[in-house]
């Protein structure tokens, strides 16, 4: 790590060209590692992965750029389905993970200052691998899991093959309880810590302008919130649309989301089908931006209404 | 600044993709001799599917130090899928990578013919394996077809294996032993039957002994490797699937994702029976306390696919010569013999008894077998050939278009 | 306020919910047998933890590669991170909202992209299948988090402190462990840890990148899951979260003793 170098030193305040060339440099001078980087791996990449979906696979026999391959993909029957299927388990995970970790962090807040055991306590969730998480779904949900003995105890049913399939099954419950294990406390924590920020700054203030407790709601806390919210949705929603462990060892060999389905064409052995499997990658990534840039928008579309609302 | 970087991104792949190639192919033994004098003191690596304690231990805890005690070599054993395997070798002869990381693979079937086609394997080999000249029936149908695909020395069996169904005689007194049987006993006892999904193995296997059940092993053999002449063909045999699957587990609206996990259900009592690819596995699990000492291995009265699991080596292996004194050992008689204890593996061996010594036969003929099994030359008896390999991937496919996704 | 009881309900079912199953794990790692429908292990055994911790060498060589793998790609990351969140968080200059943009791109875009697309290359660079490749491309998935954690640190900090200190004559070294460091450690020992974590839990990109050659803790768990031999899955799992609390401590110990007294933002 450079901070200062000599020359800039020797360049002072008001001194020579040399220095103030050295400080219009120094962003690109340190931020250069990294964007060199990141271009040889995650843009080389990115290429790759775009070439190959064109049909420029290499050892494969032919090698012409073509689009036949993003017409076999999205004219396949299943493919629609797969889409789909992606698209409704990353926003039933993401929706119901972001309302209940919303909810959690207003609870938790209202209750006063939490001692640091029970902070601690419910992050445990952020550092646990998902791998881990599944081994705890599995244990707890799977037929004969814990939650199925207790039901049998109960006098609910009287055969595990009673209890509702919950992994491996066609709704992606599984799947789903994965990314909620994983993703309340991440969403609790981060809108905690913004929520801290605004009440020590607004809370007050408000109050004393005799405000109510909805208009503190709607009028403060909710537009202060939302791009906190919208940035969390947006993450969590990338990261379950785009993840492939989770939904490879739970989910249903029924359907597929469209990681696991890029990686079972990788698999074949036959080269052609790597072309098949970019082709669902660059689509992935494709839908994962455009959400991201929709995110953009709406962000500064609230950041704007929020001022106009101070002014 | 975003056109810069595509255009870098563009220019970059093509420099990487086709520019670097470093051939530095490993020479092999001319015979055995000479691979065992220099495989002294290397490690070869055997890649195969790892999701077997048994299969493993055995490799881990008997061939290992037989290796090292015998020939000075370590054996370095990696846990993988086979089709993940080939990935691996196909990306690799992709980027000209002539030393890889593979010594000896565990392959047979469509993934034999596939690596054979698409030159992933080294050979032939087979003639360089003094056990295999001096021990295996040259004569034997598997020594020389792999599922119908000739092997011409590229690989060297290791074990048979069998499919075979499994339940608990306590439970299930009556064994449903055939395909119309089972339909029946599956309506009896809804929800209680199921496979694993193809590709699954096991799963594969059991959904073309229903074809043979349905339509016959003819039929499905003559058939030509195209996916509309197969449908024709086993459409009655996807029919009845279909049939079936209103009573299987979850009404078929699921099926479990592989053989393991079905096995698991059965010990647990959610189904009634379970199946496996190796025919004495029964015993093992009733040995382990998992399966219930009342479980019995049956096979349908027309007979259960067989077919023989191989070794090959790829054709980038960095070590030749370990790889052939690796695959020498296998199919010695001390190991074949562990090989079939249940408390090892449980595979069916693969010498043939004519060529051994009256000591050798003995050593193998007294290996126990365990509770729960059929006898061996009652599993050869009613063994079914496999179709060809190219069909394998056309079967599972359809049955997943017309029975999982229907 | 209203509902107290209610809400209390709901935290505490929340605190049950993420730590309770963590410990069930526990159990699970001894029990031999557990058959429907009893609630608790039939017969207790260590003959799992045993057979895993102490029989299989194999264990103790993923547990290696894990910790050693996971710390490179840290180092790797803040050397990489440090510098560009620095100028990030403290400097407008052309083309910085590209650059941003570019660091917390693999946050968007499929892991499983990145990994099959960089594989090839990483074959041609005799990369695949070696420590090195591996930590390449972990790090690609841990620099939008750990750069992330860095720009709101710099941004916090400022470089005000750095300045004075510039004037008041200390040389670039002091500056830099005197000023900086101690200034950025919370956020860079969060960034580290972050880190860590993120490069612990790689599954897939371990999977292809390593080629089955790089063991690592992941790789040996998955096959277990697959095969429902959960018990042995859970012993791995504790592991796991063992080895990265511990790494977590032993991180946290360091900074502690080096720069005693600086303030430390909870992590």
């Amino acid at each position: 790590m450079q901070e200062k170098s000599p020359l800039s030193r020797s360049c002072g305040k008001n001194t020579s060209c040399a220095g103030r060339l050295y400080a219009a440099w120094r962003p690109y001078i340190l931020v250069a590692p990294l964007v060199i980087f990141m271009g040889l791996t995650f843009v080389l990449a990115l290429g790759s992965a775009v070439l190959q979906s064109l049909g420029f696979v290499p050892g494969a026999a032919a090698n012409v750029l073509t689009l036949r391959f993003y017409r076999e993909v999205l004219l396949e029957s299943d493919f629609l389905t797969s889409l789909s299927y992606t698209i409704y388990i990353a926003l039933v995970a993401t929706l119901l993970s972001n309302l209940l970790g919303v909810m959690v962090a207003f609870v938790m807040l209202s209750m006063g200052q939490r001692p640091k055991w029970q902070r601690l306590l419910y992050q445990v969730p952020i550092v646990i691998p998902h791998l881990v998480v599944i081994v705890l779904v599995f244990h707890f949900f799977s037929q004969t899991g814990v939650a199925s003995r207790l039901a049998y105890w109960l006098g609910c049913i009287t055969h595990p093959n009673q209890f509702p399939l919950l992994v491996f099954d066609r709704l992606g419950i599984g799947i789903v309880l994965v990314y909620l294990y994983k993703q309340v406390p991440f969403a609790t924590m981060i809108v905690a810590g913004t929520l801290e920020n605004i009440s020590a700054r607004f809370k007050e203030a408000a109050y004393n302008l005799g405000a109510g407790r909805l208009q503190l709601c709607t009028q403060i806390l909710l537009p202060l919130l939302g791009p906190t919210i919208l940035s969390v949705f947006l993450i969590t929603f990338a990261f379950t649309f785009g993840a492939f462990e989770v939904p490879f060892l739970i989910g249903t060999p029924a359907w597929n989301m469209l990681p696991v389905k890029a990686f079972f064409y990788y698999m074949r052995p036959d080269l052609t089908y790597r072309a098949s499997s970019m082709v669902i990658n660059v689509l992935i990534t494709v839908i994962s931006l455009g959400f991201a840039i929709a995110y953009s928008h709406i962000l500064a579309l609230i950041q704007r209404q929020t001022e106009g609302g101070e002014r | 600044m975003k056109k810069i970087i595509i255009f870098l991104a563009v220019v970059l792949s093509v420099v990487l993709f086709t520019a670097c190639a470093r051939p530095t192919a490993t020479v092999a033994p001319n015979n055995f001799a000479d691979a065992l004098r220099t495989a002294r003191g290397k490690t070869v690596t055997f890649y195969g599917w790892g999701g077997s304690t048994a299969v493993n231990s055995w490799f881990d805890n008997v061939v290992a130090p037989a290796l090292q005690a015998e020939h000075g070599i370590t054996l370095r054993r990696v846990p993988m899928n086979i089709d993940e395997i080939l990935n691996k070798l196909t990306t690799e002869k992709q980027a000209n990578k002539m030393r890889g990381d593979i010594d000896v693979i565990w392959i047979n079937g469509e993934n034999f013919y596939t690596a054979k086609t698409q030159g992933l394997l080294y050979g032939p080999f087979a003639s360089r394996v003094d056990n295999f000249t001096r021990l295996i029936d040259p004569e034997a149908p598997d020594t020389n077809f792999d599922f119908g695909v000739p092997i011409e020395g590229m690989s060297v069996p290791l074990g048979r294996a069998q499919l075979v169904f499994v339940s608990d005689t306590a439970r299930l007194p009556v064994f449903p032993a055939s395909a119309q049987a089972l339909l029946a006993a599956a309506r009896a006892n809804p929800g209680q039957f199921t496979y694993a999904a193809p590709p699954d193995f096991t799963g594969s296997a059991f959904v073309r002994n229903i074809i043979y059940e349905i339509v016959g092993f003819d039929a499905i053999n003559n058939a030509p490797a195209e996916k509309e002449a197969i449908y024709n063909v086993i459409r009655p045999a996807l029919d009845f699937l279909n049939e079936l699957e209103k009573y299987l587990w979850e009404g078929g609206r699921t099926y479990p994702a592989d053989t393991p996990t079905l096995s698991r259900m059965f010990a647990e009592g959610q189904l009634l029976w379970t199946m496996s690819y190796t025919p004495l596995y029964a015993a093992r699990k009733i040995a382990n306390n998992e399966f219930p000492p009342t479980s019995q291995t049956f096979l349908f009265e027309r007979g259960n696919i067989g077919n023989t699991h191989y070794v090959a080596i790829p054709f980038n292996a960095p070590a030749k010569d370990a790889a052939l004194v690796l695959i020498h050992q296998l199919i010695s008689v001390a190991m074949q013999a562990e090989k079939l204890d249940v408390n090892n593996w449980g595979d069916l061996p693969v010498l043939d008894l004519a060529r051994l010594t009256a000591e050798e036969r003995t050593k193998l003929q007294g290996v126990d077998s365990g509770r729960g099994v059929l006898p061996v030359d009652e599993l050869l008896r009613r063994r079914l050939p496999e179709v060809h390999a190219r069909k394998i991937a056309i079967i599972e496919e359809l049955w997943q278009e017309h029975v999982l996704r229907r | 306020m209203r509902f107290p009881r209610l809400r209390a309900l709901i935290f505490y079912s929340f605190l049950f919910a993420t730590s309770a199953p963590v410990l069930s794990l526990v159990v699970l790692t001894v029990s031999a047998a557990w058959r429907y429908p009893s609630l608790l292990p039939t017969v207790f055994s260590w003959r799992y933890l045993v057979s895993v911790l102490a029989q299989d060498r194999r264990t103790a060589e993923a547990l290696i590669n894990s910790t050693l793998i996971a710390a490179l790609t840290t180092a790797l990351t803040l050397l990489l991170a440090v510098p560009a969140a620095k100028a990030l968080g403290l400097y407008q200059f052309r083309g910085r909202q590209a650059v941003k943009l570019l660091v917390l791109l693999p946050l968007m875009v499929p892991g499983i992209t990145v990994t099959m697309g960089m594989h090839l290359t990483l074959i041609h660079l005799g990369l695949a299948g070696s420590i090195a490749g591996v930590v390449v491309v972990h790090t690609v998935f841990t620099l939008p988090y750990a750069t992330r954690v860095l720009i709101n640190v710099f941004e916090l900090v400022g470089e005000k402190y750095e300045k004075q200190a510039a004037m008041l004559g200390a040389s670039p070294r002091m500056i830099l462990t005197g000023v900086t460091l101690p200034m950025i450690m919370p956020g860079l020992l969060s960034a580290a840890i972050m880190s860590f974590i993120v490069s612990f839990s790689q599954y897939i990109t371990t999977f292809f990148i390593g080629g089955g050659r790089i063991l690592t803790v992941p790789l040996l768990l998955v096959p277990h899951l697959q095969s429902g031999e959960i018990q042995v899955a859970a012993v791995y799992s504790l592991l796991f979260i063992m080895s990265t609390l511990a790494s977590i401590a032993l991180m946290e110990g360091i900074v502690r003793k080096f720069y005693k007294g600086a303030y430390f933002l909870q992590t």
